[in-house]
């Protein structure tokens, strides 16, 4: 008996398990043959032999058992060995597409101004001189013009120099009683190519208007000042007065410079600011063109382009126009 | 516009006040600082007097000079022409660093010993005056022989760079520019000196001027004679920092006298003016556009429009100009006219300074006490009575701003920009507006004026309230799909582009690409590459693919949503890809040599990104970017929405791709529809293979419409999994089709199934007389 406990305790795998099973407790197995000779038992002897015989098959079942559960144990875990990789071979490189910096900018802008319940307004590319200029307070004989290079079409018409046009249309498109709290993110068109100026670029613009008295120049500084933050973290904002057609008051908004935080460097011409936004109190000369009378409001633009480069430190205007994988590539 | 600390102390005296907060006020108050720029000479450099000047014995160029130096007389060789005896001269002095990498030693110069410098201007930091040695004189200060040059204010100025917007004509001057300062520093101005030293002739014995009555000019003139006259060193070296010393003293004075004070300034010889019994005689009036012209023998200038070089005049006779015209006069003119304008239009057109007396007084001034001798008297037009008034209500300035603002400070602010304030009823101020601020018309300009001097900082911001009102609109459906689309492209491995939306014409022609009509095309492009608009936005991605294929990339893929424009100039949006090359990243997977991308890849990825679509052969080859075998038209709800096809191998070859698909989408055909599901069947599915043999030339959609035809419902679905040919099958190919096959409402029987195939085979038999292999 101890011999058998031995056997299956030795055995190496379930093949010579099952084997020592079926020599055991199989149908020819030695404690099935022990079974067999009860019958030739005399009475008396019969109970106790009975007994000691069942306690042997218990004993070899328990054996052969937990040997089993052992042995598969062992399979199992050199299954799991057998299929290790080595993983440090992994090639972090993904293989999606990335989105373009200014359009993912320019998402991250849409998107907040549409938290803040703006409507988010587009126009067409060629527009008119009225859209664009006149009224915009731009009269044809004003010198802010020369400030737009403006490409020109054989028909009289231009590319829109900036989304400006877009608060006409959308002012003159609606009932005048209803308040307006836009945006408008487009492309938009300078006659001006060099290190630092494209031929196209994207700028968004903003436009909210309510009666007399509703919107201040107060309200307008503290949109900005509450957008900046949100776009570029925690940098200190200035406002410079400053003169635009359309508005009046009018300033420009800088902030610290974000890579050098405001001590001076390239970027920021050693000024220690960068100007990133135009802003101003709708003008009463815009909303006389449009027949609005009685009205407040504040408005505000920005290059799109520029908060792209600073945010993700991109030295080259240029660059965003080329389609070169070795930028886009990194925005995967 | 350009202004130096030490110009600026003339007109207000700024010496307790740092150059930093100068700046810093500038930009407050909307005058930009775009650069500061500490002009500061080095230690070593020191007033030296040339004593005596030799000529070197062996060189023709060269000069020996003894110049006294204070400490001592050191002997110097110096190769400028303009060397002489008895000059005051900067010295840089042995041991003397004149700039990083140039130390001023001993040496010897053919053979002479050289100990030091007579240095140029521009060798010492300052703005170029001539092509030899700086010559000093007092004008810059008292000249101690020794004295360093650095201890020299008038030489060791901070200049600072303004960028000035349209509207601030006013200050387009260093009076202009000091205007601002007093008014913020409150700082009163500084009385002028302008003390003349008149000859005893009058006038009117000399000069004549006869104008029209019609004329936009105020005018002043005078008549000096500047033989003996000679500009200051200071005085040159001012118009050298604005960069516009010209080496001729009239023309500089003019230069600088326009500059400091702002008034327009011109000179014309006396010969130049009519003789009339020995007047000279010169006329202003208008000519046949409306311009004032100001001719004597002939027309000698346009007033504040052009102003042509100054002729000499042998005896140096000069009559002397200071004029104004009201700026919006003028632009609205030259806009109607499409008049020529010169240099001095860029000041008179964004207005000039309007007091033009105080420029006269200070060029006569200037001249007379430097050589020059100025006739007494002078003729003029001047009339200020143009001032506007405006009434304002303090309390809509206090709601433009949004904060309350007392209405003594609006005054005080007002007054020391000097605007006369009238305190009226209820609240209102009577402002009238000085003429040089011809920038001033309403309420707003005037609350701009108040904002500016308070300052932005010192407004409090305030948050508008939210009101509820849905303002999502068609634009913001579209942002919502275009990001959709923008996220599906980039998972399915493109990368976004934004490109110019001009083309070239010669491109597009090339490919018999649409082009806009010459008459609605751009008038002024900026480069030839660019001188359209784009048709397509496949060029774009084509150049591209080729700009990224040049630095190496093997697989490229790109889209990109924007704007084309038709024939008529009409705008529409577009989705396009581009793939080109490897259809993967090298990889284990693929052994390092990915294949390139096929049709069907490149069509599925386009699938996956805009959504189901069909395809059908093109009818007809749009343009020569496509192939002309492998293209197709995309149809989503039966309407023909764009194409996909391979890049057309000769457009490949001109820009040095390998295998490349195209696409182009409209994108307001792509759906964006919120889906609506449909029942689907519970019961057990089964997939039954057909290998059919059809002649090549066989389109499988044939084939898929007789199985459409038969409309049973149990072939839910079937897909083709195989091609194969060989010799033997010769001019056919076996195709093999998997169908799915289910029952909504029981699970199909063996002959369920069987029934079906049979059907499929019948149909396919007897309408294509196609079958299974035999």
């Amino acid at each position: 008996m101890k011999e058998w406990l031995d056997k299956i305790n030795d055995a190496n795998s379930l093949e010579v398990l099952e084997n020592l099973r079926i020599e055991t407790l199989g149908k020819k197995g030695i404690i099935t043959a022990q079974f067999a000779k009860m019958k030739d038992i005399p009475g008396p002897e019969k109970k106790e032999f009975a007994a000691n015989l069942n306690k042997q098959k218990a004993e070899i079942t328990e054996a052969l058992e937990a040997k089993k559960i052992v042995l598969e144990k062992e399979a199992l875990e050199k299954k799991l060995k057998e299929e290790k990789i080595d993983i440090t071979r992994f090639n972090n490189e993904a293989t999606c597409g990335a989105v373009h910096p200014v359009t993912l900018t320019m998402d991250r802008i849409i998107q907040y101004f549409q938290n803040l319940n703006f409507a988010v307004e587009e126009g067409p590319l060629v527009e008119d001189d009225f859209h664009n200029f006149e009224a915009l307070n731009l009269p044809k004989y004003h010198p802010a013009r020369d400030m737009q290079d403006t490409f020109y079409n054989k028909d009289y018409t231009l590319l829109r120099t900036h989304t400006s046009p877009v608060q006409i249309r959308t002012m003159l498109g609606q009932d005048k009683d209803t308040p307006i709290r836009m945006i408008a993110p487009g492309t938009v068109f300078r006659r001006d190519f060099d290190l630092t100026h494209t031929p196209m670029f994207h700028q968004i613009e903003a436009l909210v208007v309510d009666d007399a008295d509703k919107i201040s120049f107060a309200n307008l500084k503290h949109v900005l000042v509450e957008f900046l933050h949100h776009m570029f973290g925690d940098v200190e904002v200035r406002f410079r007065p400053s003169f635009f057609p359309f508005t009046e008051p009018s300033a420009e908004v800088d902030i610290s410079c974000v890579f050098c935080k405001g001590d001076g460097c390239r970027v920021c011409s050693h000024t220690g600011w960068l100007e990133v936004l135009g802003c101003g109190v709708v003008d009463e000369n815009v909303f006389k063109a449009v027949g609005y009378e009685n009205k407040s409001g504040y408005a505000f633009g920005l290059g799109v382009e520029r908060f792209a480069m600073l945010i993700h430190n991109i030295g080259d205007l240029r660059s965003l126009f080329e389609s070169d994988l070795r930028l886009l590539g990194q925005f995967k | 516009m350009i202004v130096t600390r030490s110009w600026l102390q003339e007109y207000i005296d700024i010496s307790s006040i740092s150059t930093d907060s100068i700046c810093k006020t500038l930009n407050s108050i909307g005058l930009e600082v775009d650069s500061l720029e500490e002009q500061r000479i080095v230690s070593g450099v020191v007033v030296g007097k040339v004593l005596e000047k030799e000529k070197h014995p062996d060189a023709d160029k060269l000069n020996i000079c003894q110049v006294d130096i204070g400490s001592e007389t050191v002997q110097i060789v110096c190769g400028a022409k303009n060397v002489d005896a008895g000059q005051y001269v900067p010295v840089a002095t042995v041991g003397c660093n004149l700039s990083a990498d140039f130390k001023i030693k001993a040496a010897k110069l053919r053979g002479v010993e050289s100990n030091g410098m007579i240095c140029s201007s521009t060798e010492i930091g300052l703005a170029k005056l001539n092509d030899g040695i700086l010559e000093l004189d007092e004008s810059i200060g008292e000249l101690t022989i020794g004295k360093e040059l650095s201890q020299l204010p008038l030489l060791n100025d901070d200049i600072i760079e303004i960028e000035l917007t349209a509207n601030r004509g006013d200050c387009l001057s260093i009076n202009g520019v000091a205007r601002e300062l007093s008014a913020f520093y409150s700082i009163p101005f500084k009385e002028q000196d302008n003390a003349i030293i008149h000859n005893d002739l009058g006038i009117g014995q000399i000069l004549e001027v006869e104008s029209s009555n019609d004329i936009d000019s105020k005018y002043i003139y005078t008549v000096a004679n500047t033989s003996d006259f000679i500009l200051p060193l200071v005085n040159k070296l001012r118009v050298g920092v604005i960069d516009k010393f010209k080496e001729n003293d009239l023309n500089d004075v003019i230069t600088y006298v326009s500059h400091s004070t702002g008034v327009i300034i011109n000179a014309y010889a006396k010969k130049d003016a009519q003789n009339i019994n020995g007047i000279a005689t010169i006329h202003i009036q208008k000519d046949k556009q409306g311009f004032d012209v100001v001719s004597g023998n002939e027309s000698l200038s346009t007033v504040c429009i052009e102003h042509s070089d100054i002729n000499i005049d042998t005896e140096g006779e000069y009559i002397i100009e200071a004029t104004y015209i009201n700026p919006e006069i003028l632009s609205k003119k030259v806009f109607e006219t499409k008049r020529k304008t010169g240099d001095v239009y860029y000041n008179s057109s964004r207005g000039s300074e309007p007091y033009i007396e105080n420029g006269m007084k200070s060029f006569c001034s200037l001249i007379s006490n430097n050589g020059a001798r100025i006739y007494n008297g002078n003729e003029s037009y001047t009339d200020y009575n143009e001032k506007i008034t405006l009434d304002v209500s303090v309390n809509k300035i206090n709601s433009i701003i949004g904060q309350k603002i007392e209405k003594v400070t609006i005054e005080k602010i007002l007054n020391s920009l000097d605007f006369e304030v009238k305190d009226g009823a209820n609240g209102v101020l009577s402002i009238q507006i000085p003429l040089f601020r011809h920038d001033i018309k309403n309420i707003a300009d005037v609350t701009e004026e108040v904002v500016r001097i308070i300052g932005i900082d010192n407004i409090q911001a305030k948050p508008l309230a939210i009101d509820e009102v849905n303002r999502i609109n068609q634009t913001s459906h579209n942002l919502v799909k275009k990001n959709k689309l923008r996220a599906k492209a980039i998972e399915n491995g493109f990368f976004e582009t934004l490109t110019y939306v001009f083309a070239s014409r010669d491109t597009l022609k090339k490919y018999s690409l649409p082009v806009v009509k010459d008459n609605l095309d751009i008038l002024n492009p900026i480069v030839k590459e660019l001188d359209t608009f784009r048709t397509t936005i496949l060029v774009n991605l084509v150049e591209a693919c080729a700009n990224n294929s040049k630095s190496g990339f093997k697989s490229i893929s790109f889209f990109e949503i924007g704007k084309i424009f038709d024939t008529n100039r009409g705008e529409s949006t577009k989705i396009s890809f581009i793939f080109s090359g490897e259809k993967e990243v090298e990889s284990i997977s693929n052994s390092g040599k990915p294949a390139n991308i096929d049709f069907f890849e490149f069509a599925t990825k386009v699938l996956n990104t805009v959504g189901k679509f069909d395809l059908e052969p093109m009818k007809k080859v749009p343009n020569d970017l496509v192939h002309p075998y492998q293209n197709a038209t995309v149809i989503i709800n039966n309407e023909e929405v764009g194409f996909i096809s391979k890049l057309h191998p000769s457009v490949a070859d001109d820009y040095n791709l390998s295998d490349t698909f195209i696409a182009e989408i409209d994108f307001d055909k792509i759906k964006n529809d919120l889906i609506k599901t449909e029942s689907y069947s519970k019961f057990q599915a089964s997939k039954k293979d057909l290998s059919i043999i059809t002649p090549k030339t066989m389109e499988y959609r044939e084939i898929k419409n007789v199985i459409y035809s038969l409309k049973d419902e149990n072939i839910k679905q079937f897909n083709l999994i195989d091609i194969y040919s060989d010799d033997k099958l010769g001019e056919n190919e076996s195709l093999t089709i998997r169908f799915v096959l289910q029952n909504d409402t029981k699970t199909l029987e063996e002959e369920d199934i069987t029934r079906t195939m049979n059907k499929i085979l019948e149909n396919l038999n007897t309408k294509l007389g196609i079958g299974l292999r035999d």
